[in-house]
């Protein structure tokens, strides 16, 4: 880097790319960091760790020259596993995730390039299915998060929820905050084409309309206004740093629409009417499922 | 968009970011060519090719795209050949061996048309 404007032109090298995610990702994890406290900085650092064991095993096994974090992917991976995970979470929850995540989902895969599953959502769903009772948010005053305290308010209105101290602005309590970061770091990985546009804006409107539709004017019934649900849980997290990860998206147009409206929509239904507070995981493995079947269907032969 | 990386020995994979595509000035894509290379597959779109480099130049992970379909262009190319000249050979072979027959079964007419001929020692 020759001058700090480097830094608002497009990365040439995939390690560049990777670091300049890493960066992207800083917002997030200060503000979430000031959100939830310092936890949220342990968990970093343990995930770190942890994906340098794992990325160090995993070279030392296929005898190539150790190199850690020397392409910049394996730390992005630790980084959304520590975002994704509540800061309180037991100290082994995060090692074992990037086991998954980073062991199983990508290097058993053949390393980067080859894994056809997110492998921060991987490790992340591994764990939050294994062990839901230790990966419960701690709110303190009510131990749930807004998600959670939407979907099961009882009979009051939207507007008598948000009087709820879970609740801030537009979305959940310190949550609206950390979308709102991840969103400027997405921004700025649009603004110098590492993301194209079109997952993000597809992942916003696949949740939007649904949450549009059923928003209901704030009643009783509704399920959450479009602007709760995009600043709420791992919303903007997902849309611009998880769904876009080229590796495991489709490749065409029109399919990443798909895809990104998919997870989308399927986020909303989970948050909706699942037993999860946020779908996102899941419905990014579901996307991540099926995009090579849909890059097999145009590239015209039975996949391989 | 950004400059041309130099290829290096050391190439990560492809990441699958989508750059080369858009470089290519006959409209091939270079990542499902370098899968298809990888996996051992042949890709007859690799003749349109132009080995103009655009795509290594773009490709972030510096993966030497131009040398690998240098490589299977000569090796197709050179396959098709073996195969026209053993075509060739085949077709020339069944000539030959059709001319042979004819050559003996016309052989073997005359000898009997001469044998059938009132001879000198015929009384």
């Amino acid at each position: 880097m020759t001058s700090p404007l480097s830094l608002l032109r497009p990365p040439a090298s995939t390690e560049a790319i990777m670091f300049r995610v890493v960066a992207a990702l800083l917002p997030c994890i200060a503000t979430a960091t000031v959100a939830f406290g310092t936890f949220v900085l342990v968990q970093c650092a343990v995930a770190l760790v942890a994906g340098a064991v794992v990325e160090g095993c995993a070279r030392a096994a296929r005898r190539q020259p150790l190199r850690i974090f020397a392409d910049g992917a394996a730390p992005v991976t630790c980084l959304l596993i520590a975002l994704a995970i509540p800061p309180s979470s037991p100290l082994w929850i995060a090692p074992v995730a990037v086991l998954v995540g980073l062991g199983l989902a990508r290097e058993a895969y053949g390393g980067m390039g080859r894994n056809v599953f997110n492998p921060a959502m991987a490790g992340y769903a591994a764990v939050l299915v294994a062990w839901p009772h230790a990966l419960t948010w701690f709110d303190g005053q009510t131990g749930a998060t807004a998600l959670d305290a939407l979907r099961f308010r009882g009979a009051t209105t939207v507007d008598e929820a948000f009087s709820n101290a879970t609740f801030g602005v537009v979305g959940g309590r310190g949550f609206e905050w950390v979308n709102a970061a991840a969103l400027v770091g997405g921004l700025y990985l649009v603004a110098t084409r590492i993301v194209h546009w079109r997952i993000p804006v597809a992942v916003l409107v696949g949740m939007g309309l649904p949450a549009l539709a059923l928003h209901d004017d704030g009643s009783s019934e509704s399920l959450g206004s479009p602007l709760f649900h995009w600043f709420s849980g791992a919303t903007m997290l997902g849309a611009f740093f998880i769904a876009t990860d080229p590796v495991t998206a489709p490749r065409s147009a029109g399919h990443q629409w798909l895809f990104g409206v998919g997870i989308g929509a399927v986020t909303f239904l989970i948050r909706a009417t699942g037993a999860y507070p946020d779908g996102l995981a899941f419905a990014v493995l579901l996307g991540n499922l099926a995009a090579p079947a849909l890059d097999a269907l145009k590239r015209g032969d039975d996949g391989g | 968009m950004s400059e041309p990386v130099a290829v290096r020995s050391d190439a990560l994979p492809c990441i699958r970011c989508g750059r080369c595509a858009p470089a290519c000035p006959v409209a091939l894509v270079p990542d499902r060519l370098h899968e298809a290379i990888e996996a051992g597959r042949e890709d007859a779109s690799l003749e349109r090719c132009v080995e103009c480099r655009a795509c290594t130049s773009v490709c972030p992970s510096r993966i030497d795209l131009l040398g690998e379909f240098r490589r299977a262009r000569r090796e197709m190319f050179a396959a098709r050949a073996r195969h026209a000249a053993a075509d060739k050979a085949r077709l020339r072979s069944d000539a030959r061996t059709e001319r042979l027959a004819r050559h003996a079964a016309s052989s073997a007419e005359r000898r009997q048309q001469r044998l059938a001929r009132p001879q000198q020692w015929d009384a």
